[in-house]
Protein backbone atom coordinates (compact mmCIF):
# COMPACT_ATOMS: atom_id res chain seq x y z
CA UNK A 1 0.00 0.00 0.00
CA UNK A 2 1.34 3.57 -0.88
CA UNK A 3 0.84 6.93 1.25
CA UNK A 4 -1.42 8.08 -1.42
CA UNK A 5 -3.98 5.27 -0.66
CA UNK A 6 -3.05 5.12 3.06
CA UNK A 7 -4.57 8.93 2.91
CA UNK A 8 -7.79 7.44 1.90
CA UNK A 9 -8.33 5.00 4.32
CA UNK A 10 -11.47 5.36 6.04
CA UNK A 11 -11.33 7.62 9.41
CA UNK A 12 -10.29 6.06 12.45
CA UNK A 13 -6.56 5.21 10.98
CA UNK A 14 -3.97 7.18 13.34
CA UNK A 15 -1.32 8.94 10.83
CA UNK A 16 1.10 7.24 9.72
CA UNK A 17 5.28 7.78 9.25
CA UNK A 18 4.63 9.35 6.00
CA UNK A 19 1.23 11.41 6.45
CA UNK A 20 2.12 14.92 7.23
CA UNK A 21 -0.06 15.90 10.48
CA UNK A 22 -2.02 18.82 7.97
CA UNK A 23 -1.22 20.67 5.03
CA UNK A 24 2.54 21.12 4.02
CA UNK A 25 1.89 25.04 3.11
CA UNK A 26 0.65 25.32 6.80
CA UNK A 27 3.90 23.33 8.13
CA UNK A 28 5.86 26.09 5.85
CA UNK A 29 4.54 28.92 7.47
CA UNK A 30 4.79 27.02 10.78
CA UNK A 31 8.31 27.37 10.09
CA UNK A 32 8.77 30.19 9.07
CA UNK A 33 6.81 31.64 12.12
CA UNK A 34 9.16 29.69 14.57
CA UNK A 35 12.16 30.90 12.81
CA UNK A 36 11.52 34.77 13.25
CA UNK A 37 10.72 33.01 17.61
CA UNK A 38 13.64 31.73 17.07
CA UNK A 39 15.42 34.59 16.63
CA UNK A 40 13.43 36.87 19.58
CA UNK A 41 13.56 34.25 22.17
CA UNK A 42 17.63 34.02 21.88
CA UNK A 43 17.76 37.37 21.72
CA UNK A 44 15.77 38.28 24.72
CA UNK A 45 18.33 35.57 26.36
CA UNK A 46 21.19 37.49 25.14
CA UNK A 47 19.76 40.93 26.32
CA UNK A 48 18.82 39.27 29.52
CA UNK A 49 22.33 38.04 30.49
CA UNK A 50 24.07 40.78 29.15
CA UNK A 51 21.90 42.84 31.40
CA UNK A 52 20.95 41.14 34.62
CA UNK A 53 20.17 43.40 37.02
CA UNK A 54 18.09 45.25 34.09
CA UNK A 55 15.67 42.65 33.54
CA UNK A 56 15.79 41.25 36.90
CA UNK A 57 13.83 44.40 38.22
CA UNK A 58 12.27 44.21 34.72
CA UNK A 59 10.57 40.80 35.80
CA UNK A 60 10.36 42.22 39.40
CA UNK A 61 6.98 44.03 37.89
CA UNK A 62 5.57 41.41 36.31
CA UNK A 63 2.59 39.22 37.76
CA UNK A 64 3.86 35.58 38.42
CA UNK A 65 0.93 33.96 38.90
CA UNK A 66 -0.92 35.62 35.52
CA UNK A 67 2.28 33.74 33.40
CA UNK A 68 1.09 30.57 35.30
CA UNK A 69 -2.60 30.72 34.79
CA UNK A 70 -1.61 31.77 31.05
CA UNK A 71 0.46 28.22 30.99
CA UNK A 72 -2.30 26.34 31.83
CA UNK A 73 -4.70 27.77 30.18
CA UNK A 74 -2.91 27.54 26.75
CA UNK A 75 -1.65 23.92 28.20
CA UNK A 76 -5.63 23.13 28.64
CA UNK A 77 -6.44 24.50 25.01
CA UNK A 78 -3.87 22.70 23.38
CA UNK A 79 -5.65 19.70 25.37
CA UNK A 80 -8.72 20.34 24.13
CA UNK A 81 -7.57 20.85 20.50
CA UNK A 82 -5.75 17.46 20.36
CA UNK A 83 -9.01 15.78 21.79
CA UNK A 84 -10.47 17.30 18.90
CA UNK A 85 -8.14 15.56 16.54
CA UNK A 86 -8.41 12.44 18.05
CA UNK A 87 -12.28 12.27 17.53
CA UNK A 88 -11.80 12.69 14.14
CA UNK A 89 -9.33 10.08 14.18
CA UNK A 90 -11.70 7.33 16.14
CA UNK A 91 -14.55 8.41 13.28
CA UNK A 92 -16.23 11.00 15.79
CA UNK A 93 -16.68 13.63 13.89
CA UNK A 94 -19.46 15.60 15.49
CA UNK A 95 -17.27 16.22 18.44
CA UNK A 96 -14.59 18.19 16.70
CA UNK A 97 -15.97 21.33 16.64
CA UNK A 98 -17.06 21.41 20.52
CA UNK A 99 -13.24 21.18 21.48
CA UNK A 100 -12.04 23.54 18.43
CA UNK A 101 -14.53 26.00 20.24
CA UNK A 102 -12.90 25.35 23.79
CA UNK A 103 -9.72 25.54 22.27
CA UNK A 104 -9.99 28.82 20.99
CA UNK A 105 -12.28 29.97 24.84
CA UNK A 106 -8.93 29.14 26.12
CA UNK A 107 -7.51 31.51 23.92
CA UNK A 108 -10.11 34.30 24.95
CA UNK A 109 -8.78 33.51 28.21
CA UNK A 110 -4.64 33.89 27.72
CA UNK A 111 -5.95 37.23 25.44
CA UNK A 112 -7.66 38.61 28.77
CA UNK A 113 -5.09 37.80 31.29
CA UNK A 114 -2.76 39.47 29.07
CA UNK A 115 -4.55 42.28 28.42
CA UNK A 116 -5.18 42.82 31.85
CA UNK A 117 -1.18 42.83 32.49
CA UNK A 118 -0.99 45.24 29.34
CA UNK A 119 -3.01 47.45 31.20
CA UNK A 120 -1.63 47.36 34.71
CA UNK A 121 1.85 47.91 33.33
CA UNK A 122 1.06 50.66 30.81
CA UNK A 123 -0.87 52.64 33.98
CA UNK A 124 2.76 52.45 36.11
CA UNK A 125 4.19 54.00 33.32
CA UNK A 126 6.44 51.05 31.46
CA UNK A 127 5.86 50.61 28.03
CA UNK A 128 8.14 49.80 24.75
CA UNK A 129 11.09 52.37 24.81
CA UNK A 130 11.38 52.15 28.78
CA UNK A 131 13.97 50.12 28.25
CA UNK A 132 15.63 47.08 26.59
CA UNK A 133 13.59 44.66 29.12
CA UNK A 134 10.30 46.48 28.32
CA UNK A 135 11.35 46.45 24.67
CA UNK A 136 11.46 42.99 24.88
CA UNK A 137 8.74 41.86 27.06
CA UNK A 138 5.66 44.17 24.92
CA UNK A 139 7.13 43.54 21.27
CA UNK A 140 7.30 39.19 21.69
CA UNK A 141 4.37 38.86 24.25
CA UNK A 142 2.45 41.09 22.19
CA UNK A 143 3.68 39.33 18.82
CA UNK A 144 2.97 36.14 20.30
CA UNK A 145 -0.78 36.97 21.21
CA UNK A 146 -1.20 38.31 17.89
CA UNK A 147 -0.27 34.16 16.73
CA UNK A 148 -2.73 33.15 19.50
CA UNK A 149 -5.43 35.32 17.82
CA UNK A 150 -4.67 34.03 14.60
CA UNK A 151 -5.40 30.72 16.10
CA UNK A 152 -8.03 31.04 17.74
CA UNK A 153 -9.95 32.55 14.02
CA UNK A 154 -8.13 29.20 12.73
CA UNK A 155 -9.66 27.07 14.92
CA UNK A 156 -13.07 28.88 14.86
CA UNK A 157 -13.26 29.04 10.90
CA UNK A 158 -12.74 25.26 10.84
CA UNK A 159 -15.18 24.22 13.64
CA UNK A 160 -17.82 26.56 12.09
CA UNK A 161 -17.32 25.31 8.61
CA UNK A 162 -16.86 21.35 9.91
CA UNK A 163 -20.36 22.18 11.31
CA UNK A 164 -21.85 23.09 8.06
CA UNK A 165 -20.67 20.33 6.15
CA UNK A 166 -17.77 21.92 3.79
CA UNK A 167 -15.33 19.49 4.13
CA UNK A 168 -16.52 16.28 2.88
CA UNK A 169 -14.00 13.82 2.22
CA UNK A 170 -11.79 11.89 5.17
CA UNK A 171 -8.76 13.43 3.55
CA UNK A 172 -10.54 17.23 3.28
CA UNK A 173 -11.33 16.84 7.01
CA UNK A 174 -8.39 15.24 8.56
CA UNK A 175 -6.31 18.18 6.59
CA UNK A 176 -8.46 20.63 7.89
CA UNK A 177 -8.62 19.41 11.48
CA UNK A 178 -4.74 18.58 11.61
CA UNK A 179 -3.39 21.71 9.89
CA UNK A 180 -5.62 24.30 12.72
CA UNK A 181 -4.34 21.94 15.25
CA UNK A 182 -0.59 22.35 14.51
CA UNK A 183 -0.79 25.70 14.43
CA UNK A 184 -1.93 26.04 17.96
CA UNK A 185 0.17 23.57 18.81
CA UNK A 186 3.30 25.70 17.48
CA UNK A 187 1.74 28.85 19.40
CA UNK A 188 1.93 26.77 22.82
CA UNK A 189 5.16 25.67 22.33
CA UNK A 190 6.60 28.97 21.52
CA UNK A 191 5.02 30.23 24.64
CA UNK A 192 6.40 27.51 27.00
CA UNK A 193 9.83 28.94 25.87
CA UNK A 194 8.48 32.75 26.73
CA UNK A 195 6.94 31.34 29.85
CA UNK A 196 10.95 30.68 31.86
CA UNK A 197 12.45 33.76 30.79
CA UNK A 198 9.26 36.00 31.79
CA UNK A 199 8.20 34.42 34.59
CA UNK A 200 9.95 31.70 36.28
CA UNK A 201 13.86 32.01 35.99
CA UNK A 202 15.22 34.50 38.63
CA UNK B 1 -5.60 7.41 22.62
CA UNK B 2 -7.57 9.76 24.72
CA UNK B 3 -6.20 8.29 28.00
CA UNK B 4 -2.71 8.81 26.95
CA UNK B 5 -3.70 12.77 25.69
CA UNK B 6 -4.80 13.26 29.52
CA UNK B 7 -2.30 11.49 30.62
CA UNK B 8 0.09 13.52 28.74
CA UNK B 9 -1.92 16.87 29.81
CA UNK B 10 -2.20 16.53 33.26
CA UNK B 11 1.40 15.58 33.12
CA UNK B 12 2.37 19.15 31.44
CA UNK B 13 0.20 20.85 34.18
CA UNK B 14 2.28 19.03 36.71
CA UNK B 15 5.81 20.01 35.43
CA UNK B 16 4.37 23.46 34.79
CA UNK B 17 3.71 23.54 38.04
CA UNK B 18 6.49 22.49 39.61
CA UNK B 19 8.81 24.53 37.48
CA UNK B 20 6.94 27.78 38.70
CA UNK B 21 7.75 26.28 42.45
CA UNK B 22 11.33 25.86 41.85
CA UNK B 23 11.89 29.31 39.96
CA UNK B 24 10.27 31.08 43.02
CA UNK B 25 10.42 29.16 46.41
CA UNK B 26 14.03 27.44 46.07
CA UNK B 27 17.63 29.38 45.00
CA UNK B 28 20.57 27.59 43.63
CA UNK B 29 23.23 27.32 40.57
CA UNK B 30 21.18 24.55 39.63
CA UNK B 31 17.63 26.04 39.11
CA UNK B 32 18.68 27.24 35.25
CA UNK B 33 19.60 23.78 34.46
CA UNK B 34 16.35 22.41 36.27
CA UNK B 35 14.11 25.05 34.14
CA UNK B 36 15.98 24.29 31.25
CA UNK B 37 15.76 20.37 31.67
CA UNK B 38 11.90 21.11 32.57
CA UNK B 39 11.46 23.04 29.76
CA UNK B 40 12.94 20.51 27.18
CA UNK B 41 10.41 17.90 28.61
CA UNK B 42 7.51 19.61 28.11
CA UNK B 43 8.01 20.93 24.69
CA UNK B 44 8.56 17.47 23.36
CA UNK B 45 5.85 16.57 24.80
CA UNK B 46 4.10 18.85 23.68
CA UNK B 47 5.52 18.09 19.97
CA UNK B 48 5.18 14.50 20.50
CA UNK B 49 1.85 13.79 21.94
CA UNK B 50 -0.58 16.56 21.07
CA UNK B 51 1.12 17.73 17.74
CA UNK B 52 1.52 13.97 16.61
CA UNK B 53 4.99 14.71 15.17
CA UNK B 54 5.77 11.20 17.38
CA UNK B 55 3.95 9.26 14.43
CA UNK B 56 5.01 11.91 11.71
CA UNK B 57 7.15 12.55 9.32
CA UNK B 58 10.91 12.13 10.68
CA UNK B 59 11.89 15.04 9.12
CA UNK B 60 9.51 17.58 10.90
CA UNK B 61 9.69 16.27 14.15
CA UNK B 62 13.51 16.93 13.86
CA UNK B 63 13.34 20.51 12.73
CA UNK B 64 10.82 21.17 15.62
CA UNK B 65 12.91 19.37 18.11
CA UNK B 66 16.11 21.09 16.99
CA UNK B 67 14.20 24.53 17.22
CA UNK B 68 13.65 23.91 20.89
CA UNK B 69 17.09 22.16 21.47
CA UNK B 70 18.21 25.77 19.70
CA UNK B 71 15.71 27.93 22.26
CA UNK B 72 17.11 26.12 25.20
CA UNK B 73 20.84 25.77 23.94
CA UNK B 74 20.50 30.08 23.71
CA UNK B 75 19.43 30.10 27.35
CA UNK B 76 22.07 27.86 28.70
CA UNK B 77 24.83 29.77 26.76
CA UNK B 78 23.50 33.53 27.74
CA UNK B 79 21.74 33.22 31.31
Amino acid sequence: MNARERIHLPLGNVATEEEIPGDLAMWFFIFAELAVFALLLSGMAFARGNWPDMFSAGVATLHPEAGLINTLALLTGSYWVARGVADMRAGRLSRLPGWFYAGAGSGVFYVVIKSVEYVQLFSAGYNLRTDTFYFFYFFTTFFHMMHVVLGMVILLVVARRWQRGVYQTPEARRMAADSAASYWHMVDLVWLMLFPLLYILP
Amino acid sequence: MTTKLTHSWLALLALTGLGWWLGHFTEGSWLLWAIILLSAIKGQWLIDHFMGLAQGPKLFRAIVSGWLVAILASMAMFL
